[in-house]
């Protein structure tokens, strides 16, 4: 068994009078754990039982430390070159840096759902699939292939956000394969089907997100971007508590992005991480609520309220910034 | 007439109290013990933890600045929630006169800027809930049948500081912790009996400083 944390570093560089995010440096720190849940080392450069190993990939060349400062390189080209999402390539015989493989298969289980779009979801889809696809354009197909166990279970994540819902259908309509959403509502008395194309953005997006639930549970990465767009705010709370039971459930890191200081008062403060651009264009991204001069302000204020009522140069503690 | 309806949020349970965790009822804690002792007019007062609020009642803009933030949303709940008047409590943590007038400035400004038109009222002792428990010896003499001797209570409670960290320290929750341990037998509840039983005017004699503003204040209760 074995927990590899990673970090990525991307770096802002100015080529040709064009600016280029690049993910050229990642570090993993990977430990090892024998199968009563103690850590183990199992690499010959580490000499301590206890002790984590750490590799940072750097411009070719993994450098590999352990924590009494023994060092190795090893000149690998990695091929990353634009983002980290995109697969790497494959070391059939990688002998003691087996690992890279095991986080290739970490990629290889990321999705980036930060291009999530109500139209495709509502467009018909068909074949078998992993998952909701990039854009949410698999989203009917996923629903159709769950099984009876994972429908009821699918139903009842989502009832609570759409009282109203009576029922989910994936339908078979038009070309032969091809299947469609629709929504079985109740209103009082009388019941209504929502064919997928009248069903609002933000129900849209709310099936999607309870419909990660029933994704396959593997280690990877989840990105969505913009999390508040067409959540009605009183079940922002609910939302972000579904992101987090994910995450726990399925051993999947999410990385969210919000615009909305509603939504990130509902996250833990010790995950919110602020991204910014510093005057001279560099991105930056800090921990702000770790920082004593703005964590001392939640004692007062929930995180998004100290967003909306702190100039960006305060919450990042430096002039380094636009505003 | 109905009776005045009052919300206060405090620093913990050991001030305003808290809620049941099964039943959801509050359990008063001694500041509200001292406000259905001073008040002119039948009340019902209800506590809320400072966390509960936070989460109930968002802020967008604001111009308030630490506590000033708490009183300005709780004046805001409060007033949505149809209640007749809200108060906030919060320790001074000092014995310094100007240190208690900053206080209060800075949860009145809060409640100014809440723009709400129920009664506000800043609860803040010197130096603490327990410097106000000091004042009334007669308080003692009901709840535990007999006066503090050794140690007495202090003439000047508002001024007593110390150590938090030493037991035989002036800081108010050890010359308190004290004052208590010298009696063989306690009451359960004896922290809201003292609170109940200080007599106003004793307090507005020895706590003038703190008490006696929140005392005029909580007079105007009548006036609602």
């Amino acid at each position: 068994m074995r927990n590899i944390v990673w970090r990525i570093a991307f770096l802002l560089t100015q080529k040709d009078n064009s600016i280029t995010l690049e993910s050229e440096q990642f570090s993993i720190v990977s430990i090892h754990y024998n199968e009563a849940g103690l850590k183990e080392h199992i690499n010959a450069l580490d000499s301590s039982p206890m002790s984590n190993l750490v590799y940072r990939y750097q411009k070719g060349v993994f450098v590999m430390t352990n924590e009494q400062g023994l060092r190795q390189d090893y000149p690998l080209n990695l091929s990353i070159p634009s983002s980290i999402m995109k697969i790497i390539r494959t070391f059939p015989d990688i002998g003691q840096l087996e690992f890279i493989n095991t986080f290739q298969a970490f990629v290889q289980n990321s999705q980036s759902l930060e291009t999530l779009s109500t139209e495709k979801m509502r467009r018909s889809s068909r074949g078998k699939t992993s998952g909701i696809g990039s854009k949410g354009e698999r989203l009917a197909a996923f629903i159709k292939q769950m099984d009876s166990e994972q429908k009821v279970r699918f139903y009842n994540n989502l009832k609570p956000f759409i009282p109203s819902l009576n029922s989910l259908e994936t339908v078979v309509k038009g070309k032969p394969g091809w299947i469609e959403l629709f929504l079985d509502e109740s209103w009082g008395d009388n019941t209504l089907k929502v064919k997928s194309s009248h069903i609002s953005d933000g129900f849209l997006r709310i099936i999607a997100f309870v419909s990660l639930l029933e994704l396959d549970a593997r280690p990877g990465l989840i990105v969505f971007d913009e999390v508040e767009d067409g959540i009605n705010p009183h079940i922002a709370s609910e939302i972000v508590k579904l992101l987090y039971r994910y995450s726990q459930a399925h051993n999947r890191q999410l990385v969210v992005t919000t615009h909305s200081s509603l939504m990130l008062d509902e996250f833990d403060p010790s995950n919110i991480i602020y991204v910014y651009r510093q005057v001279n264009g560099a991105i930056m991204a800090q921990h702000i609520f770790q920082r004593q001069d703005v964590k001392h302000m939640l004692e007062y204020m929930n995180p998004g309220e100290i967003w909306i009522n702190t100039s960006e140069q305060e919450l990042v503690g430096s002039k380094q910034t636009r505003s | 007439m109905s009776l005045i309806s009052i919300l206060i949020c405090g620093e913990g349970p050991t001030d305003v109290g808290k809620e049941d965790f099964v039943t959801h009822q509050w359990i008063e804690g001694p500041a509200i013990a001292f406000v259905k002792a001073a008040s002119p007019v039948a009340i019902s007062a209800k506590g809320i933890e400072h966390r509960a609020l936070i989460r109930k009642l968002k802020l967008q803009k604001t111009k308030s600045k630490g506590h000033g933030v708490k009183a300005e949303r709780l004046a805001k709940y409060a007033s949505m929630r149809g209640y007749h008047a809200a108060i906030c409590y919060i320790d001074c943590d000092s014995n310094i006169d100007k240190d208690h007038k900053a206080k209060i400035s800075i949860l009145t400004q809060g409640f100014t800027n809440s723009g709400v038109s129920i009664r506000c009222i800043p609860m803040v002792p010197m130096a603490m809930i327990e410097n106000w428990l000091l004042a009334d010896a007669q308080a003692y003499a009901v709840v535990f049948k007999q006066t503090p001797k050794s140690p007495a209570l202090p003439s000047k409670p508002e001024t007593i500081w110390g150590s938090k960290h030493d037991n035989l320290s002036n800081h108010p929750k050890r010359y308190f912790n004290r004052v208590i341990d010298q009696f063989q037998t306690k009451p359960d509840d004896y922290l809201n009996d003292l609170a109940y039983n200080s007599r106003p005017t004793a307090l507005e004699s020895k706590c003038p400083s703190s008490y006696s503003p929140f005392y005029k204040d909580i007079q105007s209760l009548k006036d609602i």
